[in-house]
């Protein structure tokens, strides 16, 4: 699967703040874009599990901070990693202030207006409600990903694959250790969960 | 050091928004710093997911995680994708069980070692058949090889064998051409050349030593030496003064078997070698240094 998500916007973060942005994580560019996917992912979930909504609007907005005080060199900052968390931490308190004044948001976008329509045939094993929607930009995302990653992860979340034996041959097909393939496992996750995000987003619109 | 099961704990507080603030602030910290924990607390999310779109969490759990997760839009989505992701696994495995005829565990263990076992042999022929193919190609140029190298050698043959028969020839030649040469010698020898007959019979009953006559015109001495009763394949013959001053030897002369089993062994010498005087003829053979003596004949030359 290519670009799990679209980098920070030019019109957020320069192309130039972005380079010396990686720059600082890693003087190699690729694992300077490793560590980048790996902290981005880390700061979806902080914010996340705190109850912020737009996670990941939050954390390239944390990018975003980082980079500038980068450029702008009004600090020496030793430690980016370091710094980025400080800077997260701030802006998930901004946001839950910002949050606590606002109205819940409603549930699906589109789900209170699709009606069950005998013509259509009706899942078995799903709630016809949003989740066709779901399943079918599941199937679109899942086709982004190599067949390798694509039968792992599916493989993985199978019946057979859920269970300790399971997983336990399917690292030993992969010639990977379990810890390896949960990491596998729970990155391919994510990338779908993003993915799915993003084509509920668009075909909503 | 927190124990393994108090760090799941630990993760499932944290999960349902159960931890105080500072917990949740140290909590935090460990994760953010830790990639190890932060995978950790990644997978028992997905499993609490997987669990409650499943029906597997108790009705305590399920509450607590209705209450953390579904009112949150963005972890609700998350849920729906489990949903999605668990039924589309699912199907997947389904399909894949359809394909071949459904098997107990031990049947499936026992039908994967068959298609592993059948597959494996499939795989040997294949080997074997593709060696067999890769000898036969080997061979037949190992087989081509030799039959030019011997082609080869055959043309060399023939060659060889023309040289041979011109060498033949020519050698034909040469033979004839000595042959005659050697006739126009003897006829010349013969004219040229004194006999002289040594043996036992010659000097019994005689008080003289037998003489040599040499005319003026011999240019050789033609020594006849008998042995009696003698089988040696090669005789060694000297002559020397009766000062004992060797004039001539030869070994390995060829005896030439005449009547009762005696032996004849001819010597042509220069007849210069012989000046008015007396001379003895040795006549050794055998294998054993020294050799053995056999005959010595005492004669006295005499010019003309």
């Amino acid at each position: 699967m290519t670009g799990p998500h679209s980098p920070l916007s030019k019109s957020d973060l320069t192309a130039a703040k972005f380079e010396s942005l990686l720059l600082r994580l890693d003087t190699d560019r690729n694992q300077a874009g490793e560590k980048y996917e790996e902290i981005r992912w880390k700061l979806v979930k902080f914010f996340q599990w705190s109850s912020c909504l737009e996670a990941e609007e939050l954390a390239d907005e944390t990018f975003n901070r980082v980079a500038e005080k980068l450029a702008s060199e009004e600090e020496g900052i030793k430690d980016v990693v370091a710094f980025a968390w400080g800077v997260a931490k701030r802006i998930r308190q901004e946001a839950l202030r910002k949050d606590a004044k606002t109205v819940g948001l409603p549930d699906l976008p589109g789900a209170d207006t699709m009606l069950a329509d005998s013509r259509v045939p009706v899942d078995a094993q799903h709630e016809l409600t949003g989740n066709q929607r779901h399943l079918k930009c599941l199937r679109r995302c899942i086709q982004h990903f190599s067949a390798t990653d694509r039968q792992l992860l599916l493989a993985y979340h199978s019946p057979r694959g859920r269970r300790i034996e399971g997983r336990r041959r399917l690292a030993q097909e992969n010639g990977i250790t379990m810890i390896a393939l949960r990491v596998r496992a729970n990155r391919l996750r994510f990338k779908l969960e993003e993915c799915i995000k993003r084509c509920l987003g668009s075909t909503a619109d | 050091m927190i124990e393994r099961a108090d760090q799941k704990r630990l993760m499932v507080q944290y999960l349902f928004g159960e931890l105080s603030a500072e917990e949740r602030a140290g909590f935090e910290d460990s994760y953010l710093k830790d990639s190890d924990v932060f995978q950790e607390l990644v997978a028992l999310e997905n499993e609490l997911v997987d669990r409650y779109v499943l029906g597997e969490l108790s009705s305590v759990e399920q509450e607590k995680f209705e209450r953390a997760f579904l009112t949150d839009p963005a972890r609700r989505q998350n849920v729906e994708t489990a949903r999605s992701l668990l039924t589309y696994a699912a199907a997947e495995e389904n399909a894949l069980s359809r394909m071949s005829p459904p098997v107990s565990e031990k049947g499936r263990r026992s039908g994967i070692f068959r298609v592993w076992g059948i597959q494996v042999a499939a795989a040997a022929v294949v080997l074997v058949m593709a060696g067999g193919i890769l000898w036969l190609v080997l061979s037949n140029r190992r087989l081509e090889k030799e039959l030019a190298a011997f082609q080869r050698d055959q043309a060399t043959a023939t060659r060889d064998k023309q040289a041979l028969q011109q060498q033949v020839a020519g050698l034909q030649s040469d033979l004839q051409q000595r042959d005659h040469a050697i006739q126009q010698m003897a006829q010349l020898h013969d004219r040229d050349t004194v006999s002289f007959n040594l043996g036992p019979g010659l000097i019994r009953g005689s008080n003289e030593m037998p003489t040599l006559v040499i005319p003026a015109r011999a240019s050789y001495v033609s020594l006849h030496v008998i042995i009696e009763h003698d089988s040696h394949p090669h005789y060694s013959l000297s002559v020397r003064t009766v000062e004992g001053d060797l004039l001539w030897r030869s070994d390995n002369l060829r005896g030439r078997s005449i009547a009762d089993a005696n032996k004849e062994i001819i010597a042509t010498l220069p007849s210069r070698l012989f000046q008015k005087g007396d001379y003895v003829v040795r006549v050794s053979a055998g294998d054993e240094d020294p050799l053995q003596a056999l005959a010595g004949y005492s004669f006295h030359a005499a010019r003309r």
